[in-house]
Protein backbone atom coordinates (compact mmCIF):
# COMPACT_ATOMS: atom_id res chain seq x y z
CA UNK A 1 0.00 0.00 0.00
CA UNK A 2 1.38 3.26 -1.22
CA UNK A 3 0.44 6.80 -0.05
CA UNK A 4 0.53 9.26 -2.28
CA UNK A 5 -0.83 12.78 -2.50
CA UNK A 6 -2.01 15.03 -5.26
CA UNK A 7 -2.06 19.28 -4.97
CA UNK A 8 -2.51 21.67 -7.37
CA UNK A 9 -2.70 25.90 -6.70
CA UNK A 10 -2.31 27.56 -9.84
CA UNK A 11 -5.73 28.59 -9.97
CA UNK A 12 -7.53 30.45 -6.92
CA UNK A 13 -9.38 27.29 -5.97
CA UNK A 14 -6.21 24.92 -4.06
CA UNK A 15 -6.88 21.37 -3.89
CA UNK A 16 -5.06 18.62 -2.46
CA UNK A 17 -6.12 14.58 -2.28
CA UNK A 18 -4.10 12.10 0.07
CA UNK A 19 -4.71 8.59 -1.58
CA UNK A 20 -3.84 5.25 -1.32
CA UNK A 21 -2.68 2.72 -3.96
CA UNK A 22 -2.49 -0.85 -4.07
CA UNK A 23 -3.14 -3.72 -6.44
CA UNK A 24 -6.31 -3.09 -6.31
CA UNK A 25 -6.28 0.10 -7.26
CA UNK A 26 -6.45 3.88 -5.88
CA UNK A 27 -8.46 4.85 -3.13
CA UNK A 28 -8.93 8.68 -2.57
CA UNK A 29 -8.71 8.83 1.23
CA UNK A 30 -9.81 12.24 1.71
CA UNK A 31 -9.59 15.67 -0.52
CA UNK A 32 -9.73 19.04 0.00
CA UNK A 33 -10.30 21.94 -1.68
CA UNK A 34 -10.61 26.02 -0.85
CA UNK A 35 -11.41 29.00 -3.16
CA UNK A 36 -8.78 31.25 -1.55
CA UNK A 37 -7.78 35.09 -2.81
CA UNK A 38 -3.48 35.33 -3.20
CA UNK A 39 -3.57 33.24 -0.04
CA UNK A 40 -2.47 29.63 -0.95
CA UNK A 41 1.25 30.56 0.42
CA UNK A 42 -0.96 30.50 3.99
CA UNK A 43 -3.56 28.30 3.58
CA UNK A 44 -2.03 25.27 1.81
CA UNK A 45 0.22 23.24 4.62
CA UNK A 46 -2.09 24.19 7.43
CA UNK A 47 -5.00 22.38 5.55
CA UNK A 48 -2.45 19.64 4.59
CA UNK A 49 -1.13 19.23 7.91
CA UNK A 50 -4.83 19.07 9.40
CA UNK A 51 -5.78 16.08 6.79
CA UNK A 52 -2.69 14.26 7.24
CA UNK A 53 -3.18 14.10 11.48
CA UNK A 54 -6.47 13.19 10.63
CA UNK A 55 -5.49 9.93 8.94
CA UNK A 56 -2.89 9.54 11.15
CA UNK A 57 -0.25 9.91 8.38
CA UNK A 58 3.44 11.01 8.65
CA UNK A 59 4.35 12.98 6.23
CA UNK A 60 7.55 10.89 5.36
CA UNK A 61 5.57 8.13 5.24
CA UNK A 62 3.82 9.52 1.43
CA UNK A 63 5.97 8.28 -1.02
CA UNK A 64 4.48 10.38 -3.76
CA UNK A 65 3.78 13.69 -4.42
CA UNK A 66 1.42 14.68 -7.68
CA UNK A 67 1.78 18.25 -8.06
CA UNK A 68 -0.25 20.50 -10.44
CA UNK A 69 2.05 22.77 -12.52
CA UNK A 70 -1.05 24.93 -14.04
CA UNK A 71 -0.31 26.73 -16.30
CA UNK A 72 -2.44 29.50 -14.61
CA UNK A 73 -1.19 31.46 -11.69
CA UNK A 74 2.73 31.89 -12.08
CA UNK A 75 2.94 32.73 -7.95
CA UNK A 76 0.02 30.44 -6.99
CA UNK A 77 1.37 27.95 -9.02
CA UNK A 78 4.84 28.28 -7.38
CA UNK A 79 3.53 27.90 -4.14
CA UNK A 80 2.70 23.85 -4.50
CA UNK A 81 6.08 23.37 -6.60
CA UNK A 82 8.47 24.82 -3.87
CA UNK A 83 6.47 23.54 -1.25
CA UNK A 84 6.99 20.05 -2.57
CA UNK A 85 10.72 21.15 -3.13
CA UNK A 86 11.36 21.33 0.31
CA UNK A 87 9.31 18.43 1.33
CA UNK A 88 11.24 15.94 -0.96
CA UNK A 89 14.37 17.59 0.51
CA UNK A 90 13.48 15.67 3.67
CA UNK A 91 11.72 12.73 2.45
CA UNK A 92 13.24 12.04 -0.78
CA UNK A 93 9.74 10.94 -1.95
CA UNK A 94 8.43 10.65 -5.69
CA UNK A 95 7.43 13.44 -7.61
CA UNK A 96 5.58 13.72 -10.49
CA UNK A 97 4.26 16.86 -12.37
CA UNK A 98 1.01 16.96 -14.29
CA UNK A 99 -0.46 19.78 -16.23
CA UNK A 100 -4.23 21.29 -15.79
CA UNK A 101 -4.18 19.97 -19.55
CA UNK A 102 -3.55 16.47 -19.26
CA UNK A 103 -6.36 16.20 -16.74
CA UNK A 104 -9.03 18.40 -18.88
CA UNK A 105 -8.05 16.70 -22.05
CA UNK A 106 -7.73 12.88 -19.95
CA UNK A 107 -9.90 10.33 -22.14
CA UNK A 108 -10.75 12.82 -25.18
CA UNK A 109 -9.78 11.59 -28.19
CA UNK A 110 -9.49 15.21 -29.63
CA UNK A 111 -9.63 17.51 -27.61
CA UNK A 112 -8.51 21.70 -26.77
CA UNK A 113 -8.65 22.74 -23.54
CA UNK A 114 -8.93 26.14 -22.05
CA UNK A 115 -7.20 27.44 -18.97
CA UNK A 116 -7.79 30.52 -17.67
CA UNK A 117 -4.82 33.09 -18.08
CA UNK A 118 -6.49 36.51 -16.40
CA UNK A 119 -8.13 39.48 -18.30
CA UNK A 120 -9.85 37.28 -20.77
CA UNK A 121 -6.87 36.21 -22.09
CA UNK A 122 -6.58 32.02 -21.94
CA UNK A 123 -3.52 29.43 -22.31
CA UNK A 124 -4.41 26.68 -24.45
CA UNK A 125 -3.14 23.49 -25.71
CA UNK A 126 -4.81 21.03 -28.44
CA UNK A 127 -4.63 17.29 -27.78
CA UNK A 128 -5.16 14.45 -30.42
CA UNK A 129 -5.07 10.36 -29.32
CA UNK A 130 -3.76 11.41 -26.46
CA UNK A 131 -0.62 13.39 -27.74
CA UNK A 132 -0.49 17.21 -26.89
CA UNK A 133 0.31 20.37 -29.20
CA UNK A 134 2.93 22.95 -27.58
CA UNK A 135 0.83 25.17 -25.10
CA UNK A 136 0.10 28.46 -26.15
CA UNK A 137 -0.95 32.14 -24.69
CA UNK A 138 -3.76 33.34 -26.67
CA UNK A 139 -4.64 37.05 -25.61
CA UNK A 140 -8.40 38.01 -25.52
CA UNK A 141 -8.95 39.81 -28.45
CA UNK A 142 -7.44 36.85 -30.59
CA UNK A 143 -9.03 33.86 -29.11
CA UNK A 144 -11.92 33.75 -31.69
CA UNK A 145 -9.85 33.64 -34.72
CA UNK A 146 -7.52 31.09 -33.08
CA UNK A 147 -10.33 29.06 -32.34
CA UNK A 148 -11.79 29.03 -35.34
CA UNK A 149 -8.65 28.03 -37.14
CA UNK A 150 -7.92 25.41 -34.38
CA UNK A 151 -11.31 23.80 -34.67
CA UNK A 152 -10.77 23.82 -38.60
CA UNK A 153 -7.55 22.01 -38.23
CA UNK A 154 -9.20 19.85 -35.25
CA UNK A 155 -12.12 18.22 -36.96
CA UNK A 156 -15.77 18.44 -36.20
CA UNK A 157 -15.04 15.69 -33.24
CA UNK A 158 -13.37 17.63 -31.34
CA UNK A 159 -14.48 18.66 -27.94
CA UNK A 160 -12.88 21.54 -26.36
CA UNK A 161 -12.81 21.55 -22.42
CA UNK A 162 -12.08 23.82 -19.44
CA UNK A 163 -12.28 27.73 -19.53
CA UNK A 164 -14.20 28.04 -22.92
CA UNK A 165 -14.58 31.36 -24.05
CA UNK A 166 -18.02 32.18 -25.23
CA UNK A 167 -18.10 31.90 -28.91
CA UNK A 168 -21.14 31.60 -31.36
CA UNK A 169 -21.68 29.13 -33.90
CA UNK A 170 -18.63 26.81 -33.33
CA UNK A 171 -20.38 23.35 -34.14
CA UNK A 172 -18.82 21.60 -31.95
CA UNK A 173 -19.28 20.22 -28.17
CA UNK A 174 -17.90 22.52 -25.29
CA UNK A 175 -17.53 21.14 -21.61
CA UNK A 176 -16.98 24.54 -19.55
CA UNK A 177 -15.41 23.30 -16.48
CA UNK A 178 -13.18 24.41 -14.23
CA UNK A 179 -11.24 24.03 -11.60
CA UNK A 180 -9.12 20.81 -11.69
CA UNK A 181 -9.40 18.62 -8.75
CA UNK A 182 -6.47 16.86 -7.20
CA UNK A 183 -8.24 13.42 -6.93
CA UNK A 184 -7.99 13.97 -11.28
CA UNK A 185 -4.78 14.41 -11.24
CA UNK A 186 -4.06 10.97 -9.38
CA UNK A 187 -4.29 8.41 -11.82
CA UNK A 188 -2.81 10.70 -14.61
CA UNK A 189 0.55 11.25 -12.04
CA UNK A 190 0.69 7.07 -11.05
CA UNK A 191 0.78 6.57 -15.46
CA UNK A 192 4.15 8.59 -15.59
CA UNK A 193 7.53 8.15 -13.89
CA UNK A 194 9.16 9.71 -11.34
CA UNK A 195 10.78 13.06 -11.81
CA UNK A 196 13.98 14.77 -10.12
CA UNK A 197 12.18 17.20 -7.75
CA UNK A 198 14.56 19.95 -9.59
CA UNK A 199 13.37 19.42 -12.48
CA UNK A 200 10.37 20.09 -10.73
CA UNK A 201 8.64 23.69 -12.66
CA UNK A 202 5.44 25.47 -13.60
CA UNK A 203 4.03 24.60 -16.70
CA UNK A 204 4.36 28.85 -17.37
CA UNK A 205 3.07 29.05 -21.17
CA UNK A 206 3.93 32.75 -21.12
CA UNK A 207 7.81 34.69 -20.49
CA UNK A 208 8.08 37.09 -17.89
CA UNK A 209 6.81 40.66 -17.70
CA UNK A 210 10.38 42.94 -18.06
CA UNK A 211 9.04 44.84 -15.40
CA UNK A 212 12.07 46.35 -13.96
CA UNK A 213 11.82 46.65 -9.68
CA UNK A 214 15.51 47.69 -8.98
CA UNK A 215 15.09 49.01 -5.06
CA UNK A 216 12.04 46.44 -4.04
CA UNK A 217 14.16 44.47 -1.54
CA UNK A 218 17.78 44.83 -1.58
CA UNK B 1 22.08 24.42 17.96
CA UNK B 2 22.71 24.13 14.64
CA UNK B 3 19.96 26.02 12.40
CA UNK B 4 19.28 26.19 8.49
CA UNK B 5 18.89 29.77 7.29
CA UNK B 6 17.34 30.19 3.50
CA UNK B 7 16.99 34.07 2.14
CA UNK B 8 15.07 34.45 -1.29
CA UNK B 9 13.73 38.10 -0.75
CA UNK B 10 15.35 39.50 -4.13
CA UNK B 11 17.79 38.00 -6.43
CA UNK B 12 19.68 35.51 -4.33
CA UNK B 13 18.96 32.17 -3.49
CA UNK B 14 20.45 31.38 -0.63
CA UNK B 15 21.32 29.00 2.16
CA UNK B 16 23.18 28.20 5.19
CA UNK B 17 24.12 26.38 8.33
CA UNK B 18 25.29 28.43 11.32
CA UNK B 19 25.05 27.17 15.50
CA UNK B 20 24.20 28.90 18.51
CA UNK B 21 28.32 30.59 18.85
CA UNK B 22 27.40 32.53 15.40
CA UNK B 23 29.46 30.58 13.49
CA UNK B 24 29.05 29.50 9.54
CA UNK B 25 29.54 25.59 8.62
CA UNK B 26 28.32 26.62 5.16
CA UNK B 27 27.06 29.75 3.06
CA UNK B 28 25.94 29.09 -0.36
CA UNK B 29 24.63 32.03 -2.05
CA UNK B 30 23.48 31.44 -6.12
CA UNK B 31 23.58 35.17 -7.66
CA UNK B 32 20.88 36.21 -10.27
CA UNK B 33 23.43 39.39 -10.69
CA UNK B 34 23.85 38.31 -14.43
CA UNK B 35 20.40 37.06 -15.15
CA UNK B 36 19.17 40.91 -14.50
CA UNK B 37 21.97 43.18 -15.75
CA UNK B 38 21.03 42.95 -19.09
CA UNK B 39 17.43 44.41 -17.87
CA UNK B 40 19.22 47.63 -15.50
CA UNK B 41 17.32 46.21 -12.38
CA UNK B 42 15.71 43.31 -10.98
CA UNK B 43 12.64 41.70 -12.73
CA UNK B 44 10.44 40.23 -10.22
CA UNK B 45 9.03 37.16 -12.31
CA UNK B 46 12.94 36.15 -13.71
CA UNK B 47 13.73 36.30 -9.75
CA UNK B 48 11.05 34.11 -8.34
CA UNK B 49 11.56 31.84 -11.57
CA UNK B 50 15.30 31.60 -10.61
CA UNK B 51 14.31 31.12 -7.18
CA UNK B 52 12.52 28.45 -7.78
CA UNK B 53 14.99 26.43 -9.71
CA UNK B 54 17.70 27.03 -7.76
CA UNK B 55 15.98 26.21 -4.26
CA UNK B 56 16.36 22.80 -3.63
CA UNK B 57 20.18 22.17 -5.03
CA UNK B 58 21.50 25.72 -2.81
CA UNK B 59 19.74 23.84 0.18
CA UNK B 60 21.12 20.93 -0.49
CA UNK B 61 24.71 22.10 -0.81
CA UNK B 62 24.37 24.16 2.41
CA UNK B 63 23.56 21.03 3.88
CA UNK B 64 26.47 18.97 2.06
CA UNK B 65 28.93 21.49 3.15
CA UNK B 66 28.10 21.57 6.42
CA UNK B 67 28.19 18.18 6.94
CA UNK B 68 24.84 18.05 8.55
CA UNK B 69 22.12 15.99 7.88
CA UNK B 70 18.14 17.42 8.19
CA UNK B 71 17.75 15.22 11.12
CA UNK B 72 20.44 16.94 12.85
CA UNK B 73 18.72 20.11 12.45
CA UNK B 74 17.84 22.04 15.39
CA UNK B 75 15.33 24.74 13.17
CA UNK B 76 14.83 25.66 10.03
CA UNK B 77 14.67 29.88 9.81
CA UNK B 78 13.71 31.53 6.49
CA UNK B 79 13.69 35.34 5.20
CA UNK B 80 10.00 35.58 5.63
CA UNK B 81 9.83 39.77 4.63
CA UNK B 82 10.55 42.53 3.68
CA UNK B 83 11.37 41.78 -0.13
CA UNK B 84 9.35 41.00 -3.16
CA UNK B 85 6.74 38.92 -2.36
CA UNK B 86 6.78 36.39 -5.44
CA UNK B 87 10.50 35.52 -4.51
CA UNK B 88 9.72 35.52 -0.45
CA UNK B 89 7.05 32.71 -1.26
CA UNK B 90 9.60 30.56 -2.76
CA UNK B 91 11.83 30.32 -0.01
CA UNK B 92 9.24 30.50 2.53
CA UNK B 93 7.01 27.55 1.10
CA UNK B 94 10.76 24.98 0.45
CA UNK B 95 11.56 26.08 4.00
CA UNK B 96 8.08 25.33 5.39
CA UNK B 97 7.46 21.92 2.90
CA UNK B 98 11.48 20.58 5.09
CA UNK B 99 10.82 21.78 8.20
CA UNK B 100 6.74 20.16 8.27
CA UNK B 101 8.31 17.04 6.82
CA UNK B 102 11.25 16.88 9.03
CA UNK B 103 9.18 17.81 12.18
CA UNK B 104 11.55 20.71 12.76
CA UNK B 105 10.27 24.01 14.54
CA UNK B 106 10.35 26.97 11.29
CA UNK B 107 10.63 30.24 12.43
CA UNK B 108 10.46 32.93 10.23
CA UNK B 109 13.17 36.29 9.71
CA UNK B 110 13.05 39.85 9.06
CA UNK B 111 15.61 40.70 6.45
CA UNK B 112 16.33 43.74 8.36
CA UNK B 113 17.08 41.92 11.29
CA UNK B 114 19.10 39.55 9.39
CA UNK B 115 21.76 42.55 8.52
CA UNK B 116 21.30 44.23 12.30
CA UNK B 117 22.67 41.18 13.44
CA UNK B 118 25.08 39.79 10.85
CA UNK B 119 27.88 41.50 11.94
CA UNK B 120 28.07 38.35 14.96
CA UNK B 121 28.55 35.79 12.27
CA UNK B 122 31.87 34.00 12.96
CA UNK B 123 33.00 33.01 9.40
CA UNK B 124 36.75 31.63 10.65
CA UNK B 125 38.10 29.82 13.88
CA UNK B 126 39.68 32.76 14.88
CA UNK B 127 36.65 34.92 17.00
CA UNK B 128 36.31 38.28 16.01
CA UNK B 129 34.90 40.61 18.56
CA UNK B 130 31.51 41.53 18.44
CA UNK B 131 29.18 44.59 19.75
CA UNK B 132 27.55 44.75 23.30
CA UNK B 133 24.03 45.53 23.27
CA UNK B 134 22.75 48.00 23.18
CA UNK B 135 24.52 49.52 19.92
CA UNK B 136 23.64 51.79 16.97
CA UNK B 137 23.46 50.07 13.41
CA UNK B 138 23.63 51.97 10.40
CA UNK B 139 21.87 49.28 7.93
CA UNK B 140 22.50 50.86 3.87
CA UNK B 141 21.75 48.68 0.83
CA UNK B 142 19.68 48.94 -2.20
CA UNK B 143 16.27 48.95 -1.00
CA UNK B 144 16.73 50.12 2.37
CA UNK B 145 18.96 53.27 4.37
CA UNK B 146 18.13 53.67 7.78
CA UNK B 147 19.65 53.92 11.42
CA UNK B 148 18.56 51.73 14.18
CA UNK B 149 19.17 51.82 17.90
CA UNK B 150 19.49 48.40 18.80
CA UNK B 151 18.78 46.99 22.35
CA UNK B 152 18.55 43.53 21.81
CA UNK B 153 17.27 40.95 18.61
CA UNK B 154 14.17 41.31 19.53
CA UNK B 155 12.09 42.91 16.59
CA UNK B 156 10.68 45.04 19.57
CA UNK B 157 14.44 46.34 20.75
CA UNK B 158 15.16 47.82 17.69
CA UNK B 159 14.19 51.54 16.86
CA UNK B 160 14.57 53.11 14.01
CA UNK B 161 16.11 56.41 14.41
CA UNK B 162 16.02 57.43 10.76
CA UNK B 163 15.99 56.41 7.87
CA UNK B 164 16.19 57.72 4.01
CA UNK B 165 13.02 60.02 2.81
CA UNK B 166 13.84 59.04 -0.71
CA UNK B 167 16.09 56.62 -2.56
CA UNK B 168 17.98 54.00 -0.67
CA UNK B 169 22.08 54.25 -0.46
CA UNK B 170 22.15 51.20 -2.80
CA UNK B 171 19.69 52.45 -5.14
CA UNK B 172 21.04 55.98 -5.99
CA UNK B 173 24.60 54.16 -6.31
CA UNK B 174 22.85 51.70 -8.92
CA UNK B 175 21.51 54.94 -10.48
CA UNK B 176 24.59 57.01 -10.99
CA UNK B 177 26.10 54.18 -12.61
CA UNK B 178 23.25 53.98 -14.51
CA UNK B 179 23.87 57.48 -15.66
CA UNK B 180 27.42 56.58 -16.40
CA UNK B 181 26.85 53.59 -18.83
CA UNK B 182 28.72 51.15 -15.56
CA UNK B 183 26.01 48.58 -15.69
CA UNK B 184 24.30 46.83 -12.92
CA UNK B 185 24.83 46.80 -10.18
CA UNK B 186 26.82 49.77 -9.73
CA UNK B 187 27.70 49.91 -6.13
CA UNK B 188 31.11 48.29 -6.67
CA UNK B 189 31.85 49.61 -9.85
CA UNK B 190 31.47 52.98 -8.46
CA UNK B 191 34.04 51.82 -5.50
CA UNK B 192 36.27 50.49 -7.70
CA UNK B 193 36.54 53.56 -9.72
CA UNK B 194 36.40 55.96 -6.75
CA UNK B 195 39.76 54.19 -5.38
CA UNK B 196 41.59 56.21 -7.97
CA UNK B 197 39.71 59.45 -8.45
CA UNK B 198 39.82 62.37 -6.63
CA UNK B 199 36.72 63.06 -4.41
CA UNK B 200 36.97 66.68 -4.22
CA UNK B 201 37.04 67.66 -7.65
CA UNK B 202 32.75 67.73 -7.84
CA UNK B 203 31.59 69.22 -4.51
CA UNK B 204 28.59 67.85 -4.73
CA UNK B 205 26.42 69.29 -1.68
CA UNK B 206 25.37 66.42 1.38
CA UNK B 207 21.98 66.23 1.70
CA UNK B 208 19.96 66.38 4.87
CA UNK B 209 22.73 68.13 6.65
CA UNK B 210 21.29 69.55 9.41
CA UNK B 211 23.39 68.28 12.90
CA UNK B 212 20.45 66.72 14.65
CA UNK B 213 18.69 64.86 11.91
CA UNK B 214 19.09 61.36 11.24
CA UNK B 215 17.19 60.95 8.24
CA UNK B 216 18.74 60.15 4.74
CA UNK B 217 18.05 61.58 1.01
CA UNK B 218 19.52 59.84 -1.80
CA UNK B 219 17.59 61.04 -4.50
CA UNK B 220 19.73 64.75 -4.28
CA UNK B 221 22.54 63.58 -4.63
CA UNK B 222 22.03 61.35 -7.79
CA UNK B 223 20.07 64.10 -9.41
CA UNK B 224 23.66 66.45 -8.79
CA UNK B 225 25.24 63.95 -10.71
CA UNK B 226 22.59 63.90 -13.71
CA UNK B 227 22.89 67.72 -13.77
CA UNK B 228 26.69 67.23 -14.14
CA UNK B 229 26.23 65.01 -16.85
CA UNK B 230 23.93 67.25 -18.57
CA UNK B 231 25.99 70.41 -18.68
CA UNK B 232 29.49 69.02 -19.28
CA UNK B 233 28.50 65.45 -20.66
CA UNK B 234 29.95 62.18 -19.71
CA UNK B 235 33.28 61.68 -18.26
CA UNK B 236 34.93 61.24 -21.69
CA UNK B 237 38.76 60.00 -19.79
CA UNK B 238 38.96 57.11 -17.28
CA UNK B 239 40.79 59.81 -14.96
CA UNK B 240 37.22 62.11 -15.00
CA UNK B 241 34.90 59.00 -14.77
CA UNK B 242 36.70 58.22 -11.26
CA UNK B 243 36.95 61.58 -10.04
CA UNK B 244 33.42 61.72 -10.47
CA UNK B 245 32.67 58.34 -8.92
CA UNK B 246 34.72 59.02 -6.20
CA UNK B 247 33.10 62.80 -5.62
CA UNK B 248 29.66 60.94 -5.19
CA UNK B 249 30.62 58.29 -3.30
CA UNK B 250 32.15 60.74 -0.93
CA UNK B 251 29.22 62.81 -0.43
CA UNK B 252 27.18 59.64 0.28
CA UNK B 253 29.87 58.22 2.37
CA UNK B 254 30.05 61.60 4.53
CA UNK B 255 26.16 61.61 4.74
CA UNK B 256 25.80 58.02 6.27
CA UNK B 257 28.99 58.44 8.50
CA UNK B 258 27.44 61.87 9.62
CA UNK B 259 24.38 60.45 11.12
CA UNK B 260 25.63 57.23 11.98
CA UNK B 261 28.19 58.87 14.69
CA UNK B 262 25.13 61.45 15.46
CA UNK B 263 22.82 58.60 16.11
CA UNK B 264 25.23 56.94 18.39
CA UNK B 265 26.14 60.37 20.07
CA UNK B 266 22.53 60.58 20.80
CA UNK B 267 22.21 57.31 22.15
CA UNK B 268 24.89 57.39 24.17
CA UNK B 269 26.42 54.40 23.11
CA UNK B 270 30.26 53.62 22.22
CA UNK B 271 29.46 50.58 19.71
CA UNK B 272 28.34 51.66 16.30
CA UNK B 273 27.69 48.39 13.66
CA UNK B 274 27.24 48.72 9.63
CA UNK B 275 25.17 46.34 7.84
CA UNK B 276 23.75 45.64 4.07
CA UNK B 277 25.33 45.46 0.70
CA UNK B 278 26.36 49.17 0.87
CA UNK B 279 28.50 48.24 4.01
CA UNK B 280 30.84 46.69 1.30
CA UNK B 281 31.84 49.70 0.02
CA UNK B 282 35.34 50.12 1.03
CA UNK B 283 35.38 54.29 1.97
CA UNK B 284 32.63 53.42 3.83
CA UNK B 285 34.10 51.25 6.17
CA UNK B 286 37.54 53.24 6.46
CA UNK B 287 35.29 56.33 7.12
CA UNK B 288 33.69 54.67 9.87
CA UNK B 289 36.63 52.86 11.73
CA UNK B 290 39.03 56.08 11.77
CA UNK B 291 35.99 58.02 13.02
CA UNK B 292 35.09 55.55 15.37
CA UNK B 293 39.28 55.49 16.35
CA UNK B 294 38.83 59.66 16.56
CA UNK B 295 35.91 59.13 19.10
CA UNK B 296 37.19 56.74 21.04
CA UNK B 297 34.04 54.09 20.11
CA UNK B 298 33.68 50.67 18.50
CA UNK B 299 32.89 50.15 15.17
CA UNK B 300 31.39 46.39 14.18
CA UNK B 301 31.64 45.68 10.37
CA UNK B 302 30.74 42.41 8.88
CA UNK B 303 33.03 40.17 6.34
CA UNK B 304 32.12 41.38 3.01
CA UNK B 305 30.64 37.82 2.68
CA UNK B 306 28.40 39.21 5.65
CA UNK B 307 27.13 42.65 4.40
CA UNK B 308 25.92 41.04 1.25
CA UNK B 309 22.17 38.95 0.69
CA UNK B 310 23.29 35.48 2.59
CA UNK B 311 21.07 33.45 4.29
CA UNK B 312 23.83 32.80 7.33
CA UNK B 313 22.59 35.91 8.80
CA UNK B 314 18.94 34.53 8.33
CA UNK B 315 19.99 31.50 10.26
CA UNK B 316 21.53 33.13 12.98
CA UNK B 317 18.81 35.86 13.81
CA UNK B 318 16.27 32.84 13.39
CA UNK B 319 18.41 30.83 15.57
CA UNK B 320 17.98 33.88 18.17
CA UNK B 321 14.35 33.93 17.81
CA UNK B 322 14.06 29.71 18.63
CA UNK B 323 16.34 30.80 21.49
CA UNK B 324 13.90 32.64 22.87
CA UNK B 325 11.43 29.69 22.64
CA UNK B 326 9.80 31.65 19.72
CA UNK B 327 8.30 29.19 16.86
CA UNK B 328 5.90 29.89 13.75
CA UNK B 329 3.42 28.26 12.51
CA UNK B 330 2.55 26.59 9.05
CA UNK B 331 0.33 29.58 7.79
CA UNK B 332 3.71 31.57 8.09
CA UNK B 333 3.15 34.14 4.93
CA UNK B 334 5.64 36.24 3.56
CA UNK B 335 5.02 39.61 3.59
CA UNK B 336 7.17 42.83 1.45
CA UNK B 337 7.15 45.01 4.78
CA UNK B 338 9.26 45.39 7.28
CA UNK B 339 8.64 44.28 11.08
CA UNK B 340 10.61 46.96 12.04
CA UNK B 341 8.36 50.31 12.95
CA UNK B 342 9.18 53.12 10.55
CA UNK B 343 9.81 56.67 12.47
CA UNK B 344 11.17 58.66 8.82
CA UNK B 345 8.19 59.76 6.37
CA UNK B 346 8.91 58.80 2.91
CA UNK B 347 8.85 61.81 0.42
CA UNK B 348 9.73 65.39 0.72
CA UNK B 349 8.15 68.63 2.62
CA UNK B 350 8.88 69.67 6.39
CA UNK B 351 8.85 66.81 9.30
Amino acid sequence: MRRICALDTSSAVGTFALAEVSDAGVRVLLEREQRVSNAHGESLLPLLDAACRELGWAPKTIERWIVGIGPGSFTGARIATSLVKGIVLATEAEVTAVSSFEVLAFGLPVAIAFVDAMKGDRYVQAWRDGQPSEPVYVPANALEAWMRGAIDAAGPSVTLIGDVPVVAGLGVEVVERTPVRASEMIGIGLRKAAAAATDLEPLYVRSADLHVKVSEAK
Amino acid sequence: MLVLGVESSCDETAAAVVDHTGLVHSDVVHSQVKLHAQYGGIIPELASRDHLRNIAPVIAEALDRASVTVPQLDGIAVTQRPGLVGALLVGVQAAKGLAWAAGKPLVGVDHLIGHILAVYLQRSEERIDTPSFPFVCLLASGGHTAIYSVASPRPDDITELGATRDDAAGEAFDKVAKLLDLGYPGGPKIDRLAATGNPARYPFTVPMAAKRSLEFSFSGIKTQVAQHIERNGKPQTESDLADLCASFQRAAVTSLTRKLFTAASMQGVRDVVIGGGVAANRELRATVLAEAHKRDMRAFLPSIASCTDNAAMIAYAGLKTLERGEVHGWDLSATSRTVLARATRKGRGER
